[in-house]
Order: C-alpha cells, then structure tokens, then sequence
C-alpha cells in the first residue's frame, strides 16, 4: 500500500485459531525403498510449504503423525509446523491399517476436547491415512466398522477423513473406508511433495470457508496427481 | 535317606507328573477319556470348543505380540498462555471534533481475500441528516449462489429499514426488535421468491446480514449469523453491539437462507441503546482479526476467550484518520478508493487475509 494512504493502523494481536490435522502413514514393508524415502521427504516439504505460507497457515495448522505397520505408534503429537522434529520414517512389518486409521480418530477428538477446555475456537480437523497395500487380514472383518464411523464423523462435521493411495494400494479397500464427499485418491509415481502442496492449499481453502467436496476436487493441485 | 523318605518323595514325583499330565496345554488324557465316549453330540460340543479355544490361543498370542497403540497422548498438552494476548482493557478514546454540518463522514469497501476467486461479500451504506445506515452480508465461501444472495440481501436490507426512516418510524429501544424481525423476514422471503424464480436452491444463496442503525438519540443492531459491528459509547469507549452466531467450529453459522417466522426468534439477534452515538462501524469476518480483540485470554488469564471487543487502538486511529480527510474535503470516491486499498493491504495481516474483508465506519461531529 502507499504511503501516501491516509489510512494506515496496525492489526490487534489475536490467538490464531487452529486446525488439528493427523497424518497416519503407512510405514509397512512393502513402502521399504523409494517408498519411504518419498514419503519422508514429502512430509519435510509439508512442513517446508506451512512454514512459509504466506496466508499464516504456520500459525494455525497442528500436525499430528502416527504410523502404522505391525504396530501402532504416536510419532509426533498435535504441534505447529515450526516445532515438528519428525524423524525419518522407516518401512517394515505387516499392515495394522484399521488400528491406524483408529488412532488417528482418537488423536483429532483428543485435541478437540483440549481446544474445548481451553476455550479455544478451531476449524473441522482433518484425518490424511497415505498407504499402499492392503491390510492385515485380521484387520479386514473391521473396515466396515471403520467405514461406519468415518461416515458418521463426517456426516457430524466432525473431521474431515482422506485416504490416498499409492502404487500397490487396495483402491476397493480406500473406496470402502472413505466417505463420498471426500473419495479417495491414488498419488502416482510417488510425487509426495506434490500432493502434500496440494493438501496445505486444500486445508486453508476449507479453514476460509469453502465446501469440502469443492475443495478436494483438485483444481490446484500437480498433474501428476491422479484420481 | 531312608526307606520311608524316599517312598515319600516317589509319591510326590508321581504325584507331580499326574498333575503336569492333567494340566498341560494339550492334554491327550481328556481327548482319550472323552473319546471313549461315542455320544456324536458330545464328540462334535467337544470339537467346537477345541476351535473356540485355538481361535482364543491365536488371539492371545497375536495380542501378545503387538505393541498397543496409544490411544491417549503421552503428555497431557499445556496452553502456552504466553503466547496468548491479554484481554483487552476498555479506556476512553479521543476522537477529533467534527464540524456537524458536515454530518456523517464514512468509509466503505468489500476487497477479496487474498487468492481468492471471486468476491462473496455486498455491503450498503445510507447516511442522511441524523441517520446513518450500515449493511453488510457476507456469502458462505461453501454455497454456489452465495455471492448473488449476499448482493441480494445487502439491497433488501438496506431497502427495508431505509423505508423505515423515511417513512417517519422512530426507532427507539421499545420498537427495534419488531421493526428489525419483520424487516429481515421480509428480506428471508424474497431470497426464497429469488431463488424460486431461478429454479435453483435457497440453500445455495446462503450469506449473512447486519444492519447497524444510528439516529439522533438511538443506535442499534440486528443481525444473522456471523461478523462484528460496533459502536462509540457515551463514555468515548469502543463498544460491541452484537454477538456473532457461531458454532462449535469456526465458520459455522446461520444465514439468510435459513430464516423463517419459525426461528426468527433463535436467528435474528437484536441489540439497542437509546442515546447519541458519535461513530458505528459494522464488519464481515475476514478482517475482525485485524481490528476485534476475538481470541484472548480470559479474565483469569487460564483460558482463552472470544472478548468480543472492538480494537480501540484501531479504531481509534482510523477514526481521527477520517475526521482529518472529511474535514481537508477529500471527495468520498476517493475516500472509498483509499479504504478499499488500506483493506487490501493496508498492514500484513490485512495483506494475507484469505477471506473476503468488508469494513464500514461513519463518524460525526
């Protein structure tokens, strides 16, 4: 703006409202290799992309991590980009898919409950599970379940779940789980830093406002990222 | 040792092995027993539990084996309240003196958020004489006709009550709530007769309203669904004059079509103050976080707060901004050129703002 504007004053300082996203990645066997590595260095430029967002996305974004292989684990709880110290992720093991999928549920409500306490407003949360096999067979009998209440979080508005795949994910398997404001999308050739620039636009377009099943149709996203 | 000791100690040994043998895991013993048994009922009760009772070993052993995942967090996570504002302190203000002849001087603009498409707000202004008349809506970023509804809704309102004042009704704290609810309800059924001549859906038109109305002895506000609006008190002090309907979630609200006689109680907010205000601002949401103290800590300085209190260090200046621009005769297309720039990009939040910004202010002497 010029200076020679003769309206100029400073913005008040408020407590930027947040939005809960977990990130529940696949980290099983079959992602060993060029799997894990591109995922590793997707999430690094996730976090790059929120740093630097010039629309403040640094400031209101909590990400969670949670892997999932023959075992469940919290990496990383709810925190701003800027704090985030996620070590390299490494594949192996089997694929507890449902159980993960479960803590990630867990992980957004938890910090639902905490923003409430603390009085705090946020946006809807958002839930990303990124794999590319199928899982266990014990996990199978479950997914309806999953499907079920992944349906009836977002009917309530109460999260916003997506499941991509990459080469070598069950596509019938994402497509039974997800919800159809939200269908689930296959990331080709691995292009991680691509879909995860995609998702921090996709995120802020939704924290102003715009509907969800718009916003996920993908008009800013890279060509290589294909439905 | 003698005889007897040892005697002693094989009926332990046999004891013990008839005991290994009758409790160990797959214990033939029972199978044998029960096998000599030819009952086919019985035989195909004991096949199902011997299934029952592999399946329950495999669970076990697979349980056994997996690390639980943590269902609750390791540590219980702190608000950091220092990186909380304080909440804010209300004090007087010193608004410059204005020439009354000049009536009310205002600033009005509606600019996109940053990146955006397209610009969902409308706004309409009417000053007067005594009166001044603030109109803003705001269409819902999620509904496809939202910018024609906030277009729609802007003139209608500012129809509504502009027939008020001119039709000679004086609005006053006794009236202002029925005059409001029947304005609005009027402005909710056109939107539905708009949408019907469309063929298209009144969900789809979804925006806001807020009328801010001041008269020589009156100030007040009705509104539904989000945004901010405000006033100057009689003790120089900025003050709210609404409370914006919002959900559990940010961004969630009620609009305009919503409205109906039904729950025009529960949607239309009305607020009112019966004396002479000097200034009246009304706001969409987009730049409430630049000039709203919204998000601070409580009194108690534990939690966090939605103070709902107008920034008096904004307001304030822009304020005495106008006062000197009205009073040098700056022509209004200019000023409004001038404030629709400040909202664009007058400071870095301003700048960054992803959602579309509307802010009107009217000042008198």
């Amino acid at each position: 703006m010029s200076n020679s504007n003769p309206f100029q004053a400073e913005a008040v300082q408020n407590y930027a409202q947040k939005c809960c996203v977990a990130l529940v990645l696949d980290t099983s066997g079959s992602m060993d290799g060029q799997g894990i590595s591109q995922l590793n260095q997707g999430i690094q430029a996730f976090f790059d992309e929120i740093r630097n967002d010039t629309a403040n996305l640094g400031q209101k974004l909590e990400i969670g991590v949670i892997t999932f292989d023959s075992t469940v684990e919290r990496i990383c709880e709810p925190k701003l980009a800027e704090f985030i110290d996620v070590p390299p992720l490494a594949a192996q093991g089997s694929t507890r898919m449902v159980d993960g999928v479960r803590e990630g549920i867990n992980m957004v409500r938890q910090r639902k409950d905490w923003y409430k306490s603390t009085g705090q407003r946020y946006y809807r949360p958002w839930i990303i599970m990124i794999t590319d096999g199928a899982p266990d067979d014990d996990q199978k009998a479950h997914l309806m379940a999953l499907a079920s209440e992944i349906q009836q979080g977002m009917e309530k508005k109460e999260f916003c779940f997506m499941a991509i795949g990459v080469d070598g994910a069950e596509v019938s398997v994402l497509q039974t789980i997800s919800n159809s404001e939200i269908p689930p999308r296959m990331i080709s050739g691995l292009k991680f830093a691509a879909f995860f620039k995609w998702l921090s636009s996709t995120i802020a377009d939704v924290a102003k406002g715009q509907s969800v099943s718009d916003a996920v149709k993908g008009n800013a996203w890279d060509g290589g990222f294909t439905v | 040792m003698d005889a007897y000791t040892w005697v002693i100690i094989l009926i332990f040994l046999v004891m013990g092995a008839v005991i290994w043998w009758v409790l160990r895991d797959d214990a033939p013993t029972s199978d044998n027993s029960m096998s000599s048994n030819s009952d086919p009922k019985l035989l195909a009760e004991i096949q199902r539990l011997k299934t029952e009772l592999a399946a329950i070993r495999q669970l076990v052993g697979n349980t056994a084996r997996q690390k639980p995942a943590q269902s609750t967090p390791s540590t219980k996570p702190m608000l950091d309240v220092s990186t909380v504002p304080d909440f804010p302190k209300i004090e007087p203000s010193v608004i410059a003196p204005q020439d009354s002849a000049l009536g009310w001087a205002h600033l009005k603009a509606s600019v996109k958020g940053y990146n955006k498409a397209e610009l969902q707000d409308a706004h309409g202004i009417h000053a007067s004489g005594t009166s001044v008349l603030l109109v803003v809506c705001d269409g819902a970023g999620s509904k496809k006709h939202s910018k024609a509804g906030a277009d729609h809704c802007a003139a209608a309102l500012a129809s509504e009550f502009s027939k008020r004042l001119s039709g000679g009704v004086r609005l006053s704290a006794q009236n202002w709530k029925n005059e409001a609810h029947e304005a609005f309800l009027n402005v909710a059924n056109s939107l539905e007769v708009l949408a019907q001549t469309q063929a298209l859906q009144l969900a789809d038109y979804g925006c806001t309203g807020i009328v801010v109305l001041a008269t020589e002895d009156f100030v007040g506000c009705a509104h539904v669904g989000d945004g901010r609006a405000g006033f100057l008190d009689d003790k120089n002090c900025w003050q709210s004059i609404m409370v914006p309907y919002k959900g559990a979630e940010a961004n969630a609200t009620v609009f305009m079509s919503m409205l109906n006689s039904g729950n025009a109680e529960q949607f239309i907010r009305t607020t009112c103050h019966q004396f002479r205000t000097r200034s009246v601002m009304a706001l969409s949401d987009g730049p409430e976080g630049v000039c709203w103290h919204m998000s601070t800590k409580d009194r108690t300085g534990t939690k966090i707060e939605d103070p709902n209190v107008p920034s008096a260090n904004f307001f304030t200046k822009i304020a005495n901004q106008l006062v000197a621009a009205t009073t040098s005769k700056v022509p209004q297309n200019d000023l409004d050129k001038l404030w629709s720039d400040f909202l664009t990009g007058g400071n870095e939040q301003l700048s960054k703002e992803p959602d579309d910004k509307t802010l009107l202010i009217a000042v008198r002497g």
